[in-house]
C-alpha cells in the first residue's frame, strides 16, 4: 500500500502553550504515512501491503543508485529487484527498523559487487553480452556537449578501475554521499573507503577534472 | 585533460537523470512482492531452494540456446539488432528474421528496451504502433506506453500513444493489458476487441468496438461510495472483496486524489475484515484519509478504533501521536494530557516525545 499523501494538518496550539487574546496557530510538519520501523514491524507481522509501501517509499532511490553504479539498466533492475527480494526476506533480521532504507542500500551495493564478479567470470568465458546503456554519459540530462564529453572519460576511466575503487568513487562523486555513508554501504572501513576514493579519484583526474566535495574529518 | 574547462562539481547526479522508469518500477514492484511470501522472514530461506533450482535450469536452457544456434537477441531481416524506429510523414515498417513486424505511423517512434531469448520489449513513445508477432516463437512480445503495458506471444495488434492516454487493439489472437488505470490492473483482449486507458488525470476507462467485433464487458465506473463507519460491527457490504484488493482500490484512488473512494475501500477493510493483520495499518491510513478530509471526529474515533487493535510498537506510536495532535486541535486538552501521559508511560524512549512535549507540556 502506498502513502503518497503529504499534507501538513494545520492544529491550532494547545490551550496551555497559547496565549488566550490572540489565536496562535502550530503547523505539523508535513508526514508521509506511518515511518519506516512501523512498516517493518507490520510487514514481519505478515502485513504485505507494507511491503508494498516500503517498496514505494525506496525503490526510486535504488533503483537509480544501481543503475549509476551498473552502468547497465536491465542488469540494474534485476539487482534492485533481487535487493528488494532480500531484504523483505530478511526483515525480521534487522535491528533498527528505522534505519530499512540504509539497509537496502547497503543489500544492494552488495549486490552490485556480486554482479560486477558475474561479469568479469563470463567475459573471461567469453559468454559476455549487454551493453552500457546507463554510462554517466548516456545517463547526462540537460548538458552541454562538453560536459558529456567530460562525462564520457569519467566513463572511460571508471570501466578499467577495480570494482572496489569504482563503486566507493561513484558513492562519493556521483551519489554525493559522505565518507561515512560510502564506508556503511560498501562494508568496510573509513579509511579504507576513504583510500578507494582517493585511488580513484588519482586515475579519474588524470582523464579529467572532477571536484569532489572536502573530507568531513 | 582539457584544462579550458571548469572541473565536474560533485555530486555529478545532479547531471543526469534523476527519475528511473515508471514502468521499470512498477515491473519490479509486482514480481517483488508476488515472491515475497506471507511470512517475509523466511522468504529468503525459501527463494534460496528456488533460486538453485533456477540457476540449474536455466543454465540448461542457456546449454541448449547455444547448442541449437538460437540467437541471444531478435534479430531485424537484415541480421541487425533492432535499436529504434521512427516514422516521418509516413508509416515506417521494421520486418525480423522470424518473420515478425512493426510498422510506426507518422510521426510516431519506438524505441527497443530489452531483446533476450525470452523477450522482446520496446517502448512506445509516440505515435501509433502495429505489431504483427509470428505465432510460436520463443519470445514474450511486451509493448510498453506511459500509462500500459501490453504482452503478447503470436497475435496482430495495435498500440497508439496520445497525449491523454494509450489505445490498444487487437486484430488476431490475444493481448493482455497491464495498467494501473485498469478496475483489477489487467485484462485480456481478444481478436476484435480494443481498449482505451486514460491517463492517471483522466481517470476514465472506456471499452469501445473495434474491427466490427463486439468488445468484453467491463466493470462499470466506479461509483465514490460513502465510506462505512469504521466500528467493527458495522454491516458487512453485500459485494465481498479481498483486503488486497480493497487495498489496491485504496491505492489507486489516493494517486489520483479521490479520497471518499480511498476513505470507502480502506472503511470496508476496517469493518469487514477487523482480524486481518492488515486492518489496523489500514485503520491507521484510514485516519489519515479522514483527516484529510477535514473530518477530525470521524477519525478521532478510527485511531481510537486502530489502538484497540493492539498495533505493532511503531504504529502504536504513531497512532497515539495522531490521537494527541487531535484532541488538541479540538482543545481536548484533558484528552490529550491523558494520551501523552500513557505515552510517556509506553516509550519512554519514543520518537515522537520532543513533538508531543511541545503539543502537551509535561507537568512536574
Amino acid at each position: 500500500m502506498s502513502w503518497p499523501l503529504a499534507f501538513a494538518v494545520v492544529l491550532p496550539a494547545p490551550a496551555a502553550a497559547r496565549p488566550t487574546s490572540t489565536l496562535v496557530e502550530l503547523v505539523v510538519p508535513a508526514r508521509q504515512g506511518p515511518s519506516d520501523a512501523s512498516l517493518v514491524e507490520c510487514a514481519v507481522a505478515g502485513d504485505r501491503a507494507a511491503l508494498g509501501t516500503l517498496y514505494d517509499r525506496h525503490a526510486e532511490r535504488t533503483l537509480l543508485r544501481v543503475t549509476r553504479l551498473l552502468g547497465r539498466s536491465a542488469e540494474a533492475e534485476d539487482v534492485t529487484q533481487d535487493a528488494f527480494l532480500i531484504a523483505f526476506g530478511d526483515l525480521g533480521t534487522l535491528r533498527d527498523p528505522e534505519r530499512f532504507g540504509a539497509w537496502l542500500l547497503q543489500i544492494a551495493v552488495r549486490q552490485v559487487h556480486r554482479r560486477f564478479r558475474k561479469r568479469r567470470l563470463l567475459e573471461r568465458l567469453g559468454m559476455a553480452w549487454g551493453e552500457s546503456d546507463a554510462s554517466l554519459q548516456a545517463l547526462a540530462n540537460g548538458v552541454d556537449a562538453e560536459t558529456q564529453l567530460q562525462l564520457a572519460r569519467v566513463d572511460a576511466v571508471l570501466g578499467g578501475l577495480a570494482t572496489e575503487l569504482r563503486i566507493a568513487w561513484i558513492l562519493r562523486a556521483v551519489e554525493g554521499c559522505s565518507l561515512g555513508e560510502v564506508a556503511d554501504q560498501t562494508g568496510c572501513s573509513l579509511a579504507t573507503a576513504k583510500r578507494r576514493i582517493a585511488a580513484a579519484q588519482a586515475a579519474v583526474r588524470k582523464a579529467v577534472a572532477v571536484e569532489l566535495p572536502e573530507d568531513e574529518s | 585533460m582539457n584544462s579550458d574547462r571548469p572541473p565536474l562539481q560533485a555530486p555529478l547526479a545532479r547531471l543526469l537523470e534523476s527519475s528511473p522508469a515508471r514502468p521499470a518500477l512498477q515491473r519490479m514492484r509486482a514480481r517483488v512482492l508476488a515472491r515475497t511470501r506471507q511470512d517475509p522472514g523466511r522468504a529468503w530461506k525459501f527463494g534460496l531452494g528456488w533460486g538453485l533450482a533456477t540457476t540449474v535450469v536455466v543454465a540448461a536452457a542457456v546449454f541448449v540456446f547455444q547448442s541449437q544456434g538460437v540467437p541471444a537477441s531478435l534479430l531485424t531481416r537484415d541480421g541487425q539488432e533492432f535499436r529504434d524506429l521512427s516514422a516521418h510523414g509516413t508509416v515506417a515498417t521494421q520486418h525480423f528474421a522470424d518473420g515478425s513486424s512493426l510498422s510506426i505511423g507518422a510521426s510516431g517512434r519506438v524505441v527497443a528496451l530489452s531483446s533476450t531469448p525470452q523477450e522482446f520489449s520496446v517502448l512506445l513513445e509516440r505515435g501509433r504502433l502495429d505489431v504483427h508477432v509470428v505465432p510460436g516463437g520463443p519470445r514474450r512480445w511486451v509493448v510498453e506506453g506511459k500509462w500500459a503495458r501490453v504482452e503478447v506471444v503470436g497475435t496482430r495488434f495495435f498500440v497508439e500513444r496520445r497525449p491523454n492516454g494509450i489505445s490498444v487493439g487487437v486484430s488476431e489472437g490475444v493481448v493482455v493489458v497491464r495498467s494501473a488505470q485498469l478496475p483489477e490492473g489487467v485484462m485480456r483482449l481478444a481478436a476484435g476487441q480494443s481498449l482505451d486507458v486514460l491517463s492517471p488525470t483522466h481517470p476514465v476507462i472506456e471499452n469501445r468496438p473495434s474491427l466490427g467485433a463486439p468488445t468484453l464487458p467491463l466493470e462499470p465506473p466506479q461509483a465514490i461510495r460513502k465510506a462505512l463507519d469504521p466500528s467493527p460491527k458495522a454491516p458487512v457490504a453485500a459485494h465481498v472483496r479481498s483486503v488486497t484488493d480493497l487495498l489496491d482500490e485504496a491505492d489507486r484512488a489516493r494517486a489520483r486524489g479521490a479520497w471518499p473512494e480511498a476513505e470507502g475501500a480502506l472503511a470496508r477493510i476496517v469493518a469487514e475484515y477487523p482480524t486481518d493483520a492488515r486492518s489496523s495499518l489500514a485503520g491507521y491510513g484510514l485516519g489519515v484519509v479522514q483527516l484529510r478530509r477535514g473530518k477530525q471526529m470521524v477519525a478521532l474515533e478510527t485511531f481510537e478504533w486502530v489502538l484497540g487493535q493492539r498495533p505493532p510498537r511503531s504504529l502504536w506510536e504513531d497512532t497515539l501521536l495522531r490521537l494527541i495532535e487531535l484532541h488538541a486541535s479540538l482543545g481536548q486538552m484533558d484528552r490529550a494530557a491523558e494520551r501523552a501521559a500513557d505515552y510517556r508511560a509506553r516509550f519512554p524512549e519514543g520518537r515522537h516525545q520532543l513533538t508531543i512535549a511541545r503539543l502537551v507540556p509535561q507537568t512536574p
